[in-house]
Formats: structure tokens, C-alpha cells, sequence
């Protein structure tokens, strides 16, 4: 069996209901064109620099695919996390990835991982669009893998821990607090294990918002707070002080992720654990901070971190350090959804699941999608290879460049 | 003065030359001018193949059969036009894409001289997703650098003024460079190699890079033939493109140590900083590393003591303005900067040239020797090379008159 064919396709849908992106209105720039960026109602000295990182948001919902096919028909699908500007990771497996592995044997997942790590390697292409793009391969290649031989992909992966994931629900975005509360409410009554909090947009606002919805939604659901990367680390520890006080699972992302220092003195500082993983890609970036206790919970993107086949080293190596996983999916399609099911079941250290329940057409373009159960669970896809099928109508309607 | 327009374009020069690339000699699987990726893993992924450790296949680039580049112009609406300039060895079509798609709207209509502002936006675009080095980076330097053309265009100064002023009016560069010997015993490519090394000293260069990573034995045989030919006042350069282990590498620089080289660059892969420390603290050699982007991944290696000299790349490692602050942060920790270049056209040439000029704590630029299709056949006047020395273009900006029709006539 031999690769014939590897075809990248950018997926564009409209925003919906929504009038920006999810995270725009304040992970995102405001002020288009503007030099000088108005800092996001700076309540303390500590909030005067939040304006460093604040990210680019699309105007669209938005994604690469990756389709490879087989000399003998075979295909499986893959996705390259691309939430803006998806031509890019388009680009690049076009011009430099499908070249390289056409003809090669798509079951040799880690050789070919290494192929195209290496293309890049001395050119320090370990992060962000090149890592990305490749993820988007990987994750096809083991679609195709477990199509081949008629295995879903955890059981390639060395077996089934569960066949069904705790889930935890991240689509709260940063409003007015008495809307957050009434959305958290309705997150819990959904039977959702655990709640993710929007944070990030200054101390205070934080504190309050997290003491808020746990008086709103009672102690037994989990919390979580994403702080977006934007606090140093004397913010983190007050911040983390109230988390702990709050009964909160973990903090995400406190402070920058170029702070491997400060998030090694966090880390020792906190009782509450400091979750981080989606601003990393490789199992070299993740040792190094396992290395020196500068995370508790990991958090990588499959679609981001090299894909199926470097997720799962990066769990191995976050076991080790007796650390616990828990992908992180964001607004993303079906297919990075079941890719990231199968790692979960197949990894000791699987912590919870994210499931993101905001508008979202890329969700829709398999047959059956994701979906909970009253109790807060997601079934592991049993069928081969990622397990999914996609409705090439509801596919079709969002392809604009393939 | 307002940006108006950002402008990408995606090269794809013919080799004028009937030689490859001289890191595609040297670092590509598969004969000379094949695309190295192209090549089967059949051919190098296997264990079985030798009893080379590490497996060289796991350090093979991807090289075009073409000469690419991207080149971004940035006009302002007192119509001055700012060139720049993004590293795109393979798939310049994506960094243009970076260009157009994420970058330009952040620009766009910004005050161009508003440079250390607009890069902390354009890093901010993408930093919470991973994007640390690769495609944005090279792509926010090839913005950066128009954005310091303009700067200095529109206040009549070169860059190096800009930049803190010149230290220098000609910079001291190193050949790069010579591909090593494959195996130690083929002596008609020990003569070529030595016919190569003393052309270079003829021609006027002082030091002289050597592409290694071929095996201890290869690698001595190709410092001693080539210290052999040029003799002991030449400064002999090495790079291992990150193909050995800590203990092979610390036995080969033991070696090279003793034929006086100047440094060892990337002697294991770049994700293993403890790697560079331990090397660095058991050699006398210099340790020096080209493959980091960023004052963050400088930072650490800087901290661990794993780096003698850093290589930051004007088109790669965030622009002049990240490449300062890895310039300042690396004299800190006592390192010096050998400004990495490896190919590009004019446009990096000039901007390095004005980057080493500013820097208190240089070392020597590297300068490619091949047939450059875009170096001076895009000037109207041309970039000189005296005696080993770069000499600073002193007009406005990079000083550089740009033929813009001859640099984007292989725009794809």
C-alpha cells in the first residue's frame, strides 16, 4: 500500500450568530490598523501590558483538512489546526509535505513523522504553522492505518482505557458577569463535569468572575480558569490564591508561555494546578518543562503538537513526570474531535475532555456528530481508523479551496 | 506618514550555476540537485543501512532545485517604498501567505517608524498558538526589516545609524562555504577541497567555513586538509548541521581544537540544549548554534551556558529588531553574534551588513560564495567585497538602489 494522493482543503464557515470570533472580543486585537493599542480596562498597574497578547482572531470559523488516498483506494482525513488565515497550512502541505510522502507506506507513521520534522529541523521550524501542517498529515496517516487493518485508532495506539470520555465544557466566554453565570448554570445542567472560565482580561475581573459562578453552580463541578498567558507572576500567585479558595482544578495558561522560569516558581507557589499546553508543540518543548516541574496538567492540541504520533510521546513523557493530559480541542472539526477521543482512550494519564458547544459548522461535517450524554460523557469512536464519516454534502458546503 | 500598502512577493530563482546549493551538497539525502525529500525513506530510514549513530536521515533538510525567497515591500503614503526580506529556502508561498493574510493587517495604516510596536503586534498575532519560530517569524522579519528601510529612508540615515550607531564601516566576513569530505580516504575530493579553500584565500577571504557532520574521521581528514591548503592564519569555521551526539561531538571538537578552529556550530540537533552545555563547558572550542529564532529560545541556552557565539539570521530570527535584542541579551552572558546568513539576496546582504556594523559584540557575518542570481544584479549599484570585508552601503535606509522590476522578475 503506497501514498497516491495527499490533498489539503481550507474549510471557511460564517461567524453565525456570533458577531466576532468566540475569543475576539477579548483575547483579540480591537483596534485594527491602530498602532497603539488601548490596554483592556486596566484596573491595577499589573493590567497596564495585556495589550502584548492579545492574537489575531478570524472573521470566519475556520480550518485546514487533509485527505490522503491510497494506491488502493484507502482514505483517511486529518486536520491542521488553522483557526486564522487556514491557506497557509494549505500552503505548505501542498508544497512541501504531500511531495515528500507520496509513494511512501502510509503505515510507517513515526518514520514519516520524522521525514517531515527533519525537512524543517535545521531550519528551526519546530512550532506553530510547520508542526501544525504536519499534524494534519499524521492524523490522516493513522486514519489510514486503522482503516487498513480494520482497527479504530486506539487500539492501535496500545488499547482501550475507556470507552468513554469525561467531559468538561469551555464555551464560556468573558461578558457581563450575570451572563456568564446564567450560561455556567446552563453548562451544568447539561450534566458537563467541569466548566472552563475565560479569563485573562485583568485580576480583579477574574477573581470575581470565578467566586461568582461557583457560588451560582455549587461545589460539586469542576472549574477551571484560562488566563490567556497574559499575567507576570506575582498576578498569577494572587490570582492562584483566589483559585484555591474556589475549589478550582486548574489555572490555564497564567502567564506567558516564553516564562519557563516563572512557571517552575509558579508551580512550586500554587496548590491549585497550572494547566498549559496549547502555545507547545513537541515532546522536546514538553520535557524541558517537565523536566523542571514548570506544569501540572499538559494540555497540547492534537491538530497543533505533531498530530497522533507526537501527542502520544508527549503523554508518555507527561507520565512519567506523573503529570495528566487533557487535549485541548478549542473550536475545531469533527476530526481533530474523534482524533483526540482516540488518544484520551488510549493513554493511562487522561485527565478530562474539552468539548466546545459555541456555533460550530466544522462539528457538523461527519454523519454522526460528537455529542454528550445527560451525564457529561462522550463515546469513544469504535469504528476503524478515526472512526468517524464524513457527510460530503455538509463538507462540501464549507470547502472553498481544495 | 502612514503604511498603504504590504506587499508580498514569493521567489523562485533558477540555480544560475551548475553546482547545487552548497548545504544541499552537503546535508540533502540523495545525489546532488534531487529534491532531498523526494528521496525514499527506503534509502536512509532504516537501521539496518549502517551503523551510523545518530541516524543521519533524522537531520536531512528539504532543499529546492530553485533559489527562493521572499521579498516584502512596504510603501507609506509619502511614497517611499521600504524592501524586506523573509527566509523561504522551501515553500515561499506560505511565508507569503503569513505576509498577506496575518501580518499586513496589522500594518497596514500604522506609522511605519512605530517598528519595536508593530513587531511586539505582529508576534502577539499568533503567540498564545504556538507560533515561536518557523513560517511567522521569518515572515514578521521580512516586515520588520522593510519596516527599518523605511525608518531610515525617511529620516535620510542608514540603518546602522538607526541601530545605535557604526562600529564598524566594513564588516569582516567568513566564506560559507566548502562541503566536507564524505569519507576520509577519497583523495581527489581532499585535492578539490584544498584547490577550493586556497581559491577562497586568493580571492581575498580570511575565514572559511566547512560544511561537516560526516563521521569523526571524514570531519578531522576535511580540517586537516583544509588547514593543510590555507595554511595557519586563516580562520577555519565548522558546521555540523546538529548530526552528532554529545559524545561524538565532544570527541570531534577535541579534534578540531588542535587544528586552531574557530568554532563548532550546531555540533547536536537544536532541541538539546543540555547537549550545547555540556559541550560547551567541556571544549575550549567555541559553541554555536544557527537554528534558534527569538530572544526567548536564545535565553535558553544563554542561561545554561550552552552557547559561545549566537547566529541569529536577520530573515529568520524575528528582523533587526529581535535580532538586536538577542544581539544585547547575548552580550550579557558575555557571547558574541556571528550573524547567520547562509543564502539570500541583496536585500539580507545589506541589512546584515548594517545589523554587524551596529554591534559591539561581533564576531564575523557569514557570506555565501555561490553565483548569487539576486545579489548585486538587482542594484544599481553594487554591494562591495573587499579584501574579505563587507562594506556598509551608506545611503538612506539600507542603501541599497533597488532594480524592482530585476528582484521580483521570478515572482511566482
Amino acid at each position: 500500500m503506497r501514498i497516491a494522493k495527499i490533498e489539503p482543503m481550507v474549510l471557511r464557515a460564517p461567524l453565525g450568530e456570533m458577531d466576532l470570533y468566540w475569543g475576539a472580543g477579548f483575547w483579540g486585537e480591537k483596534a485594527r490598523g491602530k498602532t497603539r493599542v488601548p490596554v483592556v480596562e486596566p484596573q491595577r498597574a499589573a493590567d497596564m501590558t495585556l495589550w502584548r497578547y492579545r492574537a489575531a482572531y478570524s472573521r470566519h470559523i475556520e480550518t485546514t483538512l487533509v485527505r490522503i488516498t491510497t494506491d488502493d483506494g484507502l482514505v483517511g482525513w486529518g486536520e491542521a489546526h488553522a483557526p486564522i488565515a487556514p491557506e497557509i497550512t494549505y500552503t505548505i502541505i501542498e508544497t512541501l509535505l504531500g511531495p515528500m510522502l507520496i509513494g511512501e507506506n502510509p503505515l510507517a507513521t513515526d518514520q514519516l513523522w520524522e521525514k517531515m520534522y527533519a525537512s524543517m529541523r535545521i531550519r528551526g521550524h519546530h512550532t506553530g504553522f510547520m508542526s501544525e501542517a504536519m499534524a494534519g498529515v499524521d492524523i490522516a496517516l493513522w486514519d489510514l492505518a486503522g482503516k487498513a487493518v480494520g482497527l479504530p485508532v486506539h487500539l492501535l495506539m496500545g488499547g482501550e482505557y475507556h470507552d468513554r470520555v469525561r467531559t468538561y465544557q469551555s464555551h464560556l466566554p468573558v461578558l457581563d458577569i450575570d451572563e456568564m453565570v446564567a450560561i455556567a448554570r446552563h453548562h451544568s445542567a447539561q450534566g458537563f463535569h467541569g466548566i472552563k472560565i475565560s479569563g485573562g482580561v485583568g485580576a480583579e475581573t477574574d477573581i470575581r468572575n470565578v467566586e461568582r459562578i461557583r457560588e451560582a453552580v455549587g461545589p460539586q463541578i469542576d472549574l477551571m480558569l484560562d488566563a490567556a498567558g497574559v499575567y507576570d507572576l506575582p498576578t498569577a500567585i494572587r490570582i492562584g490564591r483566589a483559585l484555591e479558595r474556589n475549589q478550582v482544578l486548574w489555572f490555564e495558561d497564567p502567564l506567558p508561555p516564553e516564562d519557563h522560569h516563572g512557571y517552575a516558581q509558579l508551580c512550586r507557589a500554587l496548590d491549585v494546578a497550572v494547566a498549559m499546553g496549547e502555545t507547545e508543540t513537541t515532546r522536546y518543548q514538553f520535557s524541558a518543562r517537565l523536566a523542571r516541574r514548570g506544569v501540572d496538567v499538559v494540555l497540547p492540541d492534537i491538530s497543533r503538537a505533531g498530530g497522533l504520533t507526537e501527542c502520544r510521546k508527549i503523554a508518555m513523557l507527561a507520565d512519567v513526570a506523573n503529570v495528566k493530559l487533557c487535549p485541548h480541542n478549542s473550536v475545531c472539526s469533527a476530526v481533530h474531535q474523534a482524533a483526540s477521543l482516540h488518544l484520551c482512550a488510549a493513554i493511562p494519564n487522561f485527565l478530562m475532555y474539552e468539548f466546545w458547544s459555541g456555533h460550530n459548522p466544522l462539528a457538523h461535517i461527519v454523519t454522526a456528530p460528537f455529542a454528550t450524554t445527560a451525564d457529561g460523557y462522550v463515546a469513544v469512536p469504535t469504528g476503524p481508523g478515526l472512526g468517524i464519516e464524513i457527510d460530503e454534502a455538509a463538507l462540501e458546503a464549507l470547502v472553498v479551496r481544495a | 506618514m502612514r503604511i498603504t500598502s504590504v506587499e508580498a512577493f514569493a521567489l523562485r530563482v533558477p540555480n544560475p550555476s551548475t553546482e547545487p546549493y552548497w548545504g544541499s551538497q552537503a546535508w540533502a539525502s540523495g545525489a546532488p540537485g534531487v529534491h532531498s525529500s523526494r528521496a525514499p525513506l527506503a534509502s536512509g530510514g532504516r537501521a539496518s543501512d549502517g551503523w551510523d549513530y545518530p541516524p543521519r536521515w533524522r537531520m536531512r533538510a528539504s532543499y529546492s532545485e530553485t533559489f527562493n525567497t521572499v521579498i516584502v515591500c512596504v510603501r507609506t503614503d509619502a511614497g517611499l517604498t521600504g524592501y524586506g526580506e523573509a527566509k523561504a529556502p522551501v515553500a515561499p508561498e506560505a511565508t507569503r501567505e503569513v505576509v498577506r493574510d496575518l501580518l499586513a493587517p496589522v500594518v497596514l495604516g500604522a506609522d511605519p517608524l512605530d517598528i519595536d510596536v508593530l513587531w511586539e503586534r505582529m508576534y502577539g498575532t499568533m503567540r498564545l498558538r504556538s507560533h515561536q519560530s518557523g513560517f511567522l517569524l521569518e515572515a514578521i522579519s521580512g516586515v520588520d526589516l522593510a519596516l527599518w528601510d523605511l525608518a531610515g529612508k525617511s529620516l535620510g540615515v542608514p540603518v546602522c545609524k538607526l541601530l545605535g550607531g557604526a562600529y564598524r564601516e566594513r564588516v569582516p566576513v567568513y566564506a560559507s562555504g566548502l562541503p566536507g569530505l564524505k569519507r576520509a580516504d577519497d583523495e581527489a575530493a581532499r585535492s578539490r577541497l584544498q584547490q577550493s579553500a586556497r581559491a577562497l584565500v586568493g580571492a581575498g577571504f580570511r575565514a572559511i567555513k566547512l560544511a561537516i557532520g560526516f563521521g569523526v574521521d571524514a570531519d578531522t581528514e576535511t580540517v586537516r586538509a583544509a588547514r593543510e591548503a590555507v595554511g595557519p592564519d586563516v580562520l577555519l569555521l565548522t558546521d555540523a548541521a546538529g548530526n552528532y551526539d554529545v559524545a561524538s561531538a565532544g570527541r570531534l571538537g577535541r579534534t578540531l581544537q588542535e587544528f586552531g578552529v574557530g568554532w563548532l556550530e550546531a555540533p547536536v540537533p537544536p532541541e538539546h540544549v543540555a547537549g550545547y552545555a555540556e559541550l560547551a563547558r567541556a571544549l575550549d572550542l567555541p559553541i554555536a548554534c544557527d537554528l534558534l529564532s527569538t530572544r526567548y529560545q536564545v535565553r535558553d541556552f544563554l542561561v545554561r551556558g550552552a552557547l559561545d557565539i549566537v547566529q541569529p539570521d536577520v530573515c529568520r530570527s524575528g528582523g533587526l529588531s529581535e535580532c538586536r535584542r538577542i544581539a544585547h541579551l547575548a552580550d550579557a552572558f558575555g557571547a558574541g553574534v556571528a550573524p547567520h546568513v547562509s543564502i539570500g539576496s541583496a536585500i539580507q546582504f545589506a541589512a546584515t551588513a548594517h545589523y554587524a556594523a551596529a554591534l559591539p559584540n561581533l564576531v564575523v557575518m557569514e557570506y555565501w560564495i555561490g553565483e548569487n542570481p539576486l545579489g548585486n544584479a538587482v542594484l544599481r549599484h553594487p554591494l562591495v567585497l573587499d579584501q574579505g570585508m563587507l562594506v556598509v552601503p551608506g545611503g538612506a535606509g539600507f542603501g541599497l538602489d533597488v532594480d524592482e522590476a530585476a528582484l521580483l522578475r521570478h515572482a511566482v
